[in-house]
C-alpha cells in the first residue's frame, strides 16, 4: 500500500478543467516531485489533497484511509502537512511561537483547562515550547527563537515555513515551490534540508520549478500539463521523455 | 520581564481601587463607572478585533442584549442579582453563537457588513416590539442591586462591581492567551489558511473568541441597565459601536493594557473637555485624527517604542 494514493482526481471551475483525472501515488520514504509549466494544475492538486478545495471527482487516500471531503485541519491531524507558495508563516509572532502553533496538529486546544490553568495544561505548554527548539534545530534556526518572523531574511522565512509544517510531526510533507526566489546557495541548503527531512522518516512531495532542485533530489517525478498527467518516472526517464521535452521546450518542427 | 509586568499590574489595580476614593463628589465617580463599563465592552471587542483580526460593527447590539435581558428579567419576573447578570451573559453568549456561526465564515468587509446588519435589525426589533420593550419609551424603574443584606446603589458600589468584572475579564483573556487556545487565536489572525493547515479547527476557535467577547459585552450591558435604572433602544445604536472601535484602535488592538487605556481616554477626555463647551467635539476630533496619524499601533505601540527606543515598524 502506498502512503498517498491519488485516483482520477478532477476539479472543474466552470468550463475549465484545472485538474483532469490525475492519478499517482507516493511511496513511504521517497521524495516525489510534481512539475509542469505554469497553470498545469500543480498547486491546485495540493489544495485538493489537503482539503482546501473540494474536488469535482476522484479520490485521495492516505495510509489507505480516504481524505476526500475532510476539512484541512482534519487532514493535518491525519499526518499530512503543507506549506504555501506565499507567506507560509505567522508574520507578527516569534519564530518559536510559529513552530509552537505548528505543533497544534497533535493536540486539541481546550478552553476549560486553559481557564482553570490546570497543571496538565501548563506542562503541555512547556513541553510544546521545548519541542519547538528541536524542530528549529533541524532547520538550523534555533539561534533566532525570539525574533519576529517578519524580520527574517527571505531564505530564513522559507526555512521557518518548513519548520512549522514539520512541527506537526507529519508522515507526509507537501512543499509548494520551496526553492522559489532562493539564491543558488540557499537552494543548495534547501536541498540538504529536504534530504535531512526524508532521513528523519518524513515522506516529501514537492511542487517546484527549479529543475536543478527537482532533478537533484526527487526519486520520482510526476509531470502535469493543462491539468493532465503526461509523464511519471525517475528523473532520468523524465529528462528524456518526449512529451516532457515538448511541453518545456516546444515542439520540434520539420 | 514578568516582574515588571506584575509590578505594573499591581500598581494598576491599586490605582483603580484608590481612584474613586481620591475623587470627591458623585459626578467624577459617575464618569468612572461609565469608563469602567466601556473598558469591559472594549475588552470584549478586542478579543474579536485584536486576536481574531475581524472587525465587528455590531458590538452595540450585544451591549443592548445584555441591558434588555436584565431590564426584562428584573422588571417582569423580579429576578435577583446575580442571577440576572448570569442570564444576561448567557443570553448574549447565545446570540453570539447565533450571529457568529454564519458571519464568522465571512472575512474582512463582509463580516463587518453582516454584523452591522444584524445590529440594525435587532435595534429595529427593540424599537418596534412595543408590547415587550415599550419601544422608544424604554424600560424604566430597573431596580438597584440587592444581594441579601448588601445593596449596591451608590456610584462607588457600582464602580467596584464593574472593577471586579473587569478583573474577571482580564483574567479570562490572559489565561486564554497564555495557552494553546491563545496560540490558535493568534494563528488565525496572522494567517488563517496556514492555521488550518497546522491542524487548528479555525472556525470553532473564531466562534469561541467571539462568544467570550460578547459575554463580556453583555455583562457590561446588564450592569449598565441596573446602574442607570433605564434602557431604551439608543443603547443599541451604532454610535456606541463606533466609540468602542475607536477606543480599541487608539488604545492598541491585541493588547489588554492598550484596550483599557483607550477606553479610559475615550470616556474621560470627551467628558472633561466639557469645559471647552462648543469646541469640545472639534478638539476631540483633532485628537482622534492625530492619534491615528501619529500612533498607527495605538497608545500601547507608542509606549513600547518609547521604552525600546527602536522603530516599531520593520520592513517586510
Amino acid at each position: 500500500m502506498s502512503l498517498l494514493e491519488v485516483e482520477a482526481l478532477t476539479v472543474r471551475f466552470g468550463g475549465l478543467t484545472a485538474v483532469n483525472e490525475v492519478s499517482f501515488s507516493v511511496e513511504e520514504g521517497m521524495i516525489a516531485g510534481l512539475i509542469g509549466p505554469n497553470g498545469a494544475g500543480k498547486t491546485t492538486c495540493f489544495s485538493l489533497i489537503t482539503g482546501f478545495l473540494p474536488p469535482s471527482g476522484g479520490r485521495v487516500r492516505f495510509r489507505g484511509r480516504p481524505l476526500t471531503g475532510l476539512p484541512p485541519h482534519r487532514i493535518a491531524r491525519e499526518g499530512v502537512a503543507r506549506t504555501f507558495q506565499k507567506t507560509s508563516l505567522f508574520p507578527r509572532l516569534t519564530v518559536r511561537e510559529n513552530v509552537m502553533i505548528g505543533e497544534q496538529a497533535r493536540l486539541v486546544p481546550r478552553v476549560w483547562p486553559a481557564l482553570a490553568r490546570t497543571a496538565a495544561q501548563r506542562r503541555e505548554l512547556t513541553a510544546v515550547r521545548e519541542r519547538a527548539v528541536d524542530v528549529l534545530d533541524l532547520v538550523a534556526m534555533s539561534a533566532v527563537l525570539d525574533v519576529e518572523a517578519r524580520t527574517l531574511s527571505y531564505g530564513e522565512q522559507r526555512h521557518l515555513a518548513i519548520a512549522i509544517a514539520l512541527a506537526s510531526r507529519p508522515a507526509l510533507l507537501l512543499l509548494d515551490e520551496p526553492a522559489a526566489g532562493l539564491t543558488p546557495t540557499e537552494s543548495r541548503r534547501l536541498m540538504e534540508l529536504i534530504e535531512r527531512i526524508r532521513r528523519s522518516g518524513v515522506t516529501v512531495l514537492l511542487v517546484e520549478h527549479d529543475m536543478k532542485v527537482v532533478m537533484g533530489i526527487c526519486d520520482r517525478i510526476v509531470v502535469l500539463d493543462h491539468g493532465q498527467k503526461i509523464a511519471e518516472g525517475a528523473p532520468r526517464e523524465i529528462r528524456r521523455h518526449p512529451d516532457v521535452i515538448r511541453v518545456y521546450l516546444g515542439e520540434a518542427t520539420g | 520581564m514578568p516582574t515588571a509586568r506584575t509590578a505594573a499590574g499591581v500598581g494598576g489595580v491599586a490605582a483603580a481601587v484608590a481612584l474613586p476614593l481620591l475623587l470627591s463628589g458623585p459626578y467624577h465617580r459617575h464618569v468612572l463607572v461609565l469608563a469602567g463599563l466601556f473598558v469591559l465592552m472594549a475588552l470584549g471587542f478586542d478579543l474579536v478585533l485584536g486576536y481574531l483580526g475581524e472587525l465587528s460593527l455590531g458590538h452595540a447590539a450585544f451591549f443592548g442584549i445584555g441591558a434588555y435581558t436584565t431590564a426584562l428579567l428584573t422588571r417582569n419576573f423580579g429576578v435577583p442579582f446575580p442571577v440576572d447578570l448570569l442570564l444576561a451573559a448567557a443570553v448574549t453568549g447565545f446570540f453570539g453563537v447565533l450571529i457568529g456561526a454564519p458571519s464568522l465564515r465571512l472575512k474582512g468587509p463582509y463580516f463587518a457588513i453582516v454584523t452591522f446588519g444584524f445590529a440594525e435589525i435587532l435595534r429595529l426589533i427593540v424599537l418596534n416590539w412595543t408590547s415587550v420593550t415599550r419601544g422608544p419609551m424604554g424600560l424604566p424603574d430597573i431596580p438597584h442591586i440587592g444581594l441579601g443584606p448588601f445593596r449596591v446603589h451608590t456610584e462607588l458600589g457600582y464602580y467596584y462591581l464593574v472593577l471586579g468584572l473587569i478583573g474577571v475579564a482580564i483574567l479570562v483573556t490572559r489565561r486564554l492567551l497564555d495557552s494553546t487556545v491563545g496560540h490558535a487565536f493568534l494563528a488565525i489572525r496572522e494567517n488563517e489558511e496556514l492555521a488550518a493547515a497546522a491542524g487548528i479547527p479555525t472556525f470553532r476557535f473564531k466562534l469561541i473568541a467571539f462568544v467570550i467577547g460578547m459575554i463580556f459585552t453583555g455583562a457590561a450591558g446588564s450592569i449598565y441597565a441596573r446602574y442607570v435604572h433605564f434602557v431604551d433602544p439608543t443603547a443599541l445604536s451604532f454610535y456606541y459601536t463606533v466609540t468602542v472601535v475607536s477606543m480599541v484602535i487608539v488604545g492598541g488592538q491585541g493588547s489588554i493594557a492598550g484596550t483599557v487605556l483607550g477606553a479610559l481616554v475615550f470616556t474621560l477626555v470627551p467628558e472633561y473637555l466639557r469645559v471647552a463647551e462648543r469646541a469640545r467635539l472639534v478638539i476631540f476630533g483633532a485628537f482622534l485624527m492625530a492619534a491615528i496619524v501619529f500612533m498607527p499601533e495605538g497608545l500601547r505601540g507608542l509606549w513600547r517604542r518609547a521604552r525600546q527606543g527602536r522603530p516599531d515598524r520593520v520592513p517586510a
